[in-house]
């Protein structure tokens, strides 16, 4: 198809709709390009470590100075803002932020989720994990995926998909 | 107390420098300078200049500090049970606990600021050992 047909107007089954899904991609990626790089994985981080699945920041608005909303390419939306006392509260919209994990066992499963989403892996949520010694675990995600973490010799933090 | 002082003793060992010192820089011009009350561990590592490098990496953004920062308050709170006696912990979770918060810290540094993560490896055996001790912890927190 050429662009010109492609951009007559349509009727009944749409044949430009590749044109369309182009555009949408196409501006899609120009509204991302506006977010810093550094602000993205800011927020990414900030999501991930309040143990919410992100998988990565599609969407950013600012809502005022350390205020935003983060969308996700979960679908999932979240409000990360810097509070008085230089907190971060991160939160559903209109929702209270998570209560933080008080229990030992949630306190690991939220720090594995952390280490495995920060380490640029994905999973969706920790269901369970075998610790092998100090440092090292093997560990099972709902999604299906099995990470193995590990410190190498060089005191480096390793996380392999198995 | 205010919470950015008490940030800042609890960050007297490097992972709990991290956190404090963003909020002094961010709210407090020249507190950044305060040196923490640590003699250098044995292998001669300066931890006041290890502190500055962690507080000042590019590695982490500020809000990904601040949000760490509620992990370190909880263990430095429950270390502090621990040693005062009435702690619902035992000390091999604390330390599970405080590996885990490293290699939180790592893998988000080793890749961007190899040279700070080798550094931090290299004193993690070092610094728990300081927080393990009743002594040494009153001493470095207070």
């Amino acid at each position: 198809m050429r662009l010109g047909e492609a951009m007559r107007p349509c009727a009944g089954c749409c044949r430009c709709w590749p044109l369309a899904a182009l555009l949408a991609v196409l501006g899609s990626a120009a509204a991302q390009s506006v977010i810093p790089d550094s602000l993205r994985a800011d927020l990414f981080a900030s999501v991930t470590l309040a143990g919410h699945y992100c998988e990565r920041v599609v969407d950013v608005e600012t809502r005022a100075e350390g205020d935003y909303l983060v969308r996700c390419a979960t679908g999932d939306s979240y409000r990360v803002r810097r509070t008085e006392n230089n907190r971060v509260s991160v939160s559903l919209p209109g929702q209270a932020p998570t209560p933080e994990p008080l229990e030992h066992r949630q306190q690991v499963q939220r720090h594995l989720f952390t280490i495995i989403n920060l380490s640029g892996q994905a999973c969706d949520r920790v269901t369970g994990w075998k610790r092998y010694s100090r440092g090292s675990y093997r560990v099972q995600c709902r999604n299906g995926a099995v990470f193995r973490i590990a410190v190498d010799v060089a005191g480096r933090v390793a996380v392999a998909k198995q | 107390m205010t919470i950015v002082s008490v940030g800042w003793r609890v960050l007297g060992l490097i992972i709990l420098a991290l956190f404090a010192a963003t909020v002094l820089q961010a709210n407090t011009p020249g507190a950044g300078d305060r040196k923490l009350a640590l003699a250098a561990p044995s292998d001669s590592l300066d931890l006041d200049d290890l502190s500055d490098r962690i507080a000042n990496t590019k590695a982490i953004g500020v809000l990904s500090k601040l949000s760490m920062k509620r992990d370190v308050d909880t263990l430095e709170k429950d270390l502090r049970a621990f040693h005062k006696g009435g702690a619902s912990r035992t000390l091999e979770q604390l330390r599970e606990r405080y590996d885990l918060m490293v290699h939180n810290l790592l893998v988000q540094i080793q890749d961007k600021d190899a040279e700070l993560a080798k550094d931090v490896a290299r004193v993690r055996d070092d610094l728990w050992k300081r927080l393990a001790d009743p002594d040494e912890f009153d001493n470095a927190l207070g």
